[in-house]
């Protein structure tokens, strides 16, 4: 479930290097036959400017200590940021008891093997975004609320949120394995309500990325929003219907990463097929032996990669201490991977692709996206993909969507959208909704441009709720004969 | 012993609070809390993990020159621990505290006022205990007792018919302490237990159902997956549903995450943001008369049952919907000042929420509710609720779990594949029925506890892939 992060939140530390080596050792000695230690400190910032007044200011500094271990096979995870050896090793002593009282219930984990890393990477900041001032942070937020009243367009209500942060990891496992890390994230999220006469509009994006401040030299997000609240009320002013019957669509890089997150990412998360979040974020469509079938045109390639630099789901190491790399989920249209941690790949008898991700300290690593998107195809311009539709929609940007927890039944309703006719786009189209099973989607797509482009969201998984940074994306696509919903 | 380390955790909030207030603090809050919790997920019937915690947070709430500030202070502070501080122990917190207001007051500097703060709730104020929101049954809980509940509701949904069974079983205890810059000194403690089970009878055909409670004894595992896993059964080979306006009957589940949105909505921030769909709506009628929707965070046993809000004011029954009119948005001391109103105790410091939703039960039962139902559906379970508009009220959700068409007050045949497409006044006003079997719940998708019975909705806009 992919969620927009609205209200700032924060973070978390270490220095106890060696209280992790205690955990691992103590779980060891009392019979764990597998231990992990994860220990983070998050140093974060956030402001939101709410209708041009600075409603809240905030920073945090938060630090603890995640420790998964097996025994009896049954796998125990203890969260505390309690960060000394006694508490710690009556956490375990508790985390054990239940442990091995549930093991006469357990499933049998058992874990895919993996290479021992030792590795230590950290992101390179050219503004290093913690030592960048309050007031440059704030600068930027007033600077987007003038942009947005100078347009003299009635927005009612303008909420602009900016958080950063750095977290810093330690990662152990009584394997060898030693990974630390260092990743600073920035997250810009806004809602904009546009009013005209009794009619409103609404806008709710958000950008990330894993770099320094010097990223807000490329969003441009004055100008950018500015451009959007244009864009909403001219389509207020002069939005049509869209057309009915079967169509041609060409939807934006941002459709196009949501659909590669929400009906292509989540089936393909192994924990998902396993029934390991039936209770929580659903199940799939996809079944193990799906692999290698034909799923969509050979135009279609969709990966997932945590290697891309300054995309929001950026890592090198996962959560398990496995080496990141790029999956290819779909290419050129046959299924070719899913997503594993290294217990599902245990029970598919395959290799862990470093896709265990945790939140915080405190919650259990999960089959988790990084990056999520479709690769760009063999046309060079979004404007070559539209010259090509005789009639049709060009859906920019979304606002209401949703699929259901197989995955199957996808909606996309367009926010910023354009009828199409011969080849040109003409006129605004409000609100115009693809509603449409998964097959019938990829099926659709018959071509892909080469304008690719990252956006960033929270997604949601797991229960207690992890809401994780990702990135999900592409280059334009085109749809052929889609009947619109309404 | 428990009184000597509640004590010195005060000790240590009050240090914080008096030097934020000789720095020249308007208003400062200072919060401490400590948790521990247990949780077992299960999955395909088996166990697939366990989860221990323990945390200590404290949390400060600062204003200067109408300039807000928060931040947490989540060092290693033993608070929790079963023997006493020691001497140095507490310096050393102070000192440690005393840095962090350093790095405070620096932060605060360059910031702009919050021309509309004008000011925390002023105390002291006198409490009422709120029964049943302890129970050391819960915090004392042993570890075979809690694979023995996971253990039995599975078995419970497994008598059902239903073949595998996912979910959660989840304790939690804590105790919180709140002092503030206007005379508020306070504590509490309070215990959960959370159960979620969804079974299934395959890919296509599922129930959900939870519980949330205070006090252990009012926890009915067996019930609880009695219901999901009869859903299951009844859910047997679905059929795709059809497009177009339906009488629906939405089981707690699926309308109690639409009360949470509905609740959310009441929040004076959310007004000012424009994420709610009551703006410019006080005194409207904004549902059918039969609604009567109240935030009550007084009420016994209640899973959001508090004594004070985030400032300290003692908490309320509020009324939200009245005969389908809506009496009153959400306010903490500032915001209702701002809007010359009282305040309604539910702070959030910055954005005001509810504590515990209760739309009020009808007096009919269950059964004779689907009886007024000629041709309808009846929806056990939504989830993924996204926005067009919200200042509209423009949304979809989809529905999962059994999904049953009705004909003649009875259930006929199971579908799927289909998508509520609504306006969220528009379903509030055509409610039609309110059955009487009034259930707390929180799940997934309900993150504020609401407590509702069945409802009939009439015409609801019932959309499905167009291919």
């Amino acid at each position: 479930m992919l969620r927009f992060i609205f209200k700032p939140f924060a973070f978390v530390v270490m220095a106890y290097e060696d209280l992790a080596e205690f955990a691992i050792q103590h779980a060891k000695t009392r019979g764990a036959s597998y231990a992990e230690a994860r220990l983070e400190l998050t140093d974060s910032n956030a402001f939101v400017l709410k209708n041009g007044t600075l409603e809240a200011s905030g920073f945090e500094m938060t630090q603890g200590l995640g420790v998964r271990f097996v025994v009896n096979n049954t796998l125990g995870f203890v969260s505390t940021n309690l960060l000394e050896k006694e508490k710690v090793k009556s956490l375990i002593e508790k985390a054990l008891k239940l442990t091995s009282s549930s093991s006469k219930m357990t499933e049998g984990i058992a874990f895919s093997s993996a290479a021992v890393e030792k590795a230590k990477y950290e992101v390179k900041q050219k503004r290093p975004v913690l030592d960048v001032s309050s007031e440059e942070k704030i600068s930027l937020l007033k600077d987007i609320e003038h942009h947005l009243t100078e347009t003299k367009i009635k927005l009612p209500s303008r909420y602009l949120s900016w958080s950063d942060w750095i977290t810093k990891k330690y990662y152990i496992n009584s394997e060898g394995t030693i990974i630390e890390s260092e990743i600073p994230r920035i997250n810009f999220f806004y809602l904009l309500t546009v009013l005209r006469g009794k009619k409103s509009a609404q806008r709710v994006w958000q950008y990330g990325s894993t770099t320094g401040f010097e990223i807000t030299d490329t969003w441009k997000l004055p100008q950018l929003i500015q451009s959007e609240a244009r864009a909403l009320e001219k389509a207020l002013r002069e939005g049509k219907k869209p057309p009915r019957g079967v169509i041609d669509m060409v939807v934006g890089p941002e459709v196009a990463g949501i659909i590669a997150h929400e009906s292509c990412g989540h089936p393909f998360e192994a924990d998902r097929i396993l029934g390991r979040e039936a209770a929580q974020a659903g199940e799939s469509y996809m079944t193990p032996d799906m692999i290698g079938q034909k799923f969509a045109n050979p135009c279609v390639t969709l990966v997932d990669d945590p290697t891309v630099h300054d995309a929001f789901g950026f890592y090198l190491y996962d959560d398990e201490g496995v080496k990141a790399r790029r999956k290819y989920l779909i290419k050129e249209g046959i299924i070719t991977e899913l997503l594993h941690n290294r217990a599902t790949a245990k029970v598919l008898g395959t290799q862990s692709n470093a896709s265990a991700r945790a939140s915080e300290f405190d919650k259990e690593a999960i089959v988790r996206m990084s990056n999520t998107f479709f690769l760009p195809g063999e046309y060079k311009t979004e404007q070559e993909l539209i010259e090509d539709v005789k009639l049709g929609i060009y859906m920019k940007s979304f606002m209401e969507w949703n699929i259901d927890d197989r995955r199957y039944n996808n909606r996309y309703v367009g926010a910023e959208a354009y009828l199409i006719e011969n080849g040109k786009i003409t006129v605004p189209v409000k609100s115009p909704a693809i509603e449409i099973s998964t097959p019938a989607l990829y099926a659709a797509i018959d071509a892909a441009a080469q304008n690719l482009e990252f956006h960033s969201a929270s997604c949601g998984k797991g229960e207690p709720m992890q809401g994780i940074p990702v990135a999900h994306g592409g280059p334009s696509l085109r749809l052929r004969g889609v009947k619109l919903g309404k | 012993m428990a009184n000597n380390l509640d004590g010195q955790f005060l000790e240590l909030l009050h240090h914080i609070k008096d030097k934020l207030v000789k720095e020249g603090a308007d208003d400062a809050v200072v919060s401490g809390s400590k948790s521990s919790g247990q949780q077992i997920k299960f999955v395909n019937n088996k166990i697939a993990k366990t989860g221990t915690e323990g945390l200590v947070n404290v949390g400060i709430f600062f204003v200067k020159d109408r300039k807000v500030v928060t931040t947490n202070f989540k060092e290693a502070i033993d608070l929790s621990a079963d023997s006493p501080l020691d001497v140095p122990s507490m310096s050393y917190l102070k000192e440690k505290s005393d840095k962090l207001i350093q790095r405070l007051l620096q932060f605060s500097k360059p910031l702009q006022p919050k021309e509309d703060w004008f000011g925390l709730a002023e105390g002291p104020f006198k409490y009422r205990e709120i029964p049943d929101t302890y129970d050391s049954k819960i915090a004392n809980i042993s570890a075979e007792q809690q694979v023995d509940l996971v253990n039995k509701g599975i078995v419970a949904a497994l008598k059902e018919g239903a073949k595998r069974c996912g979910g959660i079983f989840e304790v939690q205890t804590g105790e919180s302490f709140l002092v503030t810059s206007r005379n508020v000194e306070t504590k509490s403690k309070g215990t959960s237990v959370y159960y979620s089970i969804r079974a299934l009878l395959d890919k296509e055909a599922s129930g959900h159902n939870t519980a949330s409670e205070r006090m252990l004894s009012k926890l009915d595992v067996e019930e609880t997956a009695k219901f999901a896993g009869q859903i299951a059964t009844l859910a047997k080979k679905p059929k795709a549903g059809k497009k177009g306006a339906f009488d629906v009957i939405f089981a707690p589940m699926s309308w109690g995450a639409l009360l949470d949105q509905v609740g959310g909505s009441t929040s004076i921030f959310d007004v000012e943001a424009g994420t709610s769909f009551f703006i410019n709506k006080l005194g409207q009628p904004v549902a059918n008369p039969l609604v009567n929707l109240y935030d009550d965070a007084t009420v016994t046993g209640g899973y959001g049952s508090t004594e004070y809000d985030s400032e300290g004011t003692p908490t309320q029954r509020n009324v939200l919907i009245e005969n389908g009119v809506l009496k009153n948005y959400l306010y903490n001391a500032s915001t209702a000042r701002k809007y010359k109103t009282n305040t309604t105790a539910n702070a959030g410091l910055i954005s005001p929420h509810p504590w515990n939703l209760m739309l009020e039960p009808g007096k009919i039962s269950k059964d004779d509710l689907f009886k007024q139902v000629q041709k309808g559906l009846y929806i056990t379970n939504i989830w993924y609720t996204r926005y067009q508009n919200y200042a509209a009220g423009d949304f979809s959700t989809i529905p999962r779990d059994g999904i049953f068409l009705i004909e003649n007050g009875q259930i006929v045949k199971s579908l799927k594949n289909i998508r509520i497409k609504e306006n969220m006044i528009h379903l509030l006003q055509n409610l039609s029925g309110i059955a009487s079997d009034a259930r707390q719940m929180t799940s997934w998708e309900i993150n504020t506890p609401v407590t509702t019975p069945h409802v009939l909705v009439k015409e609801v806009n019932i959309t499905k892939p167009t291919k």
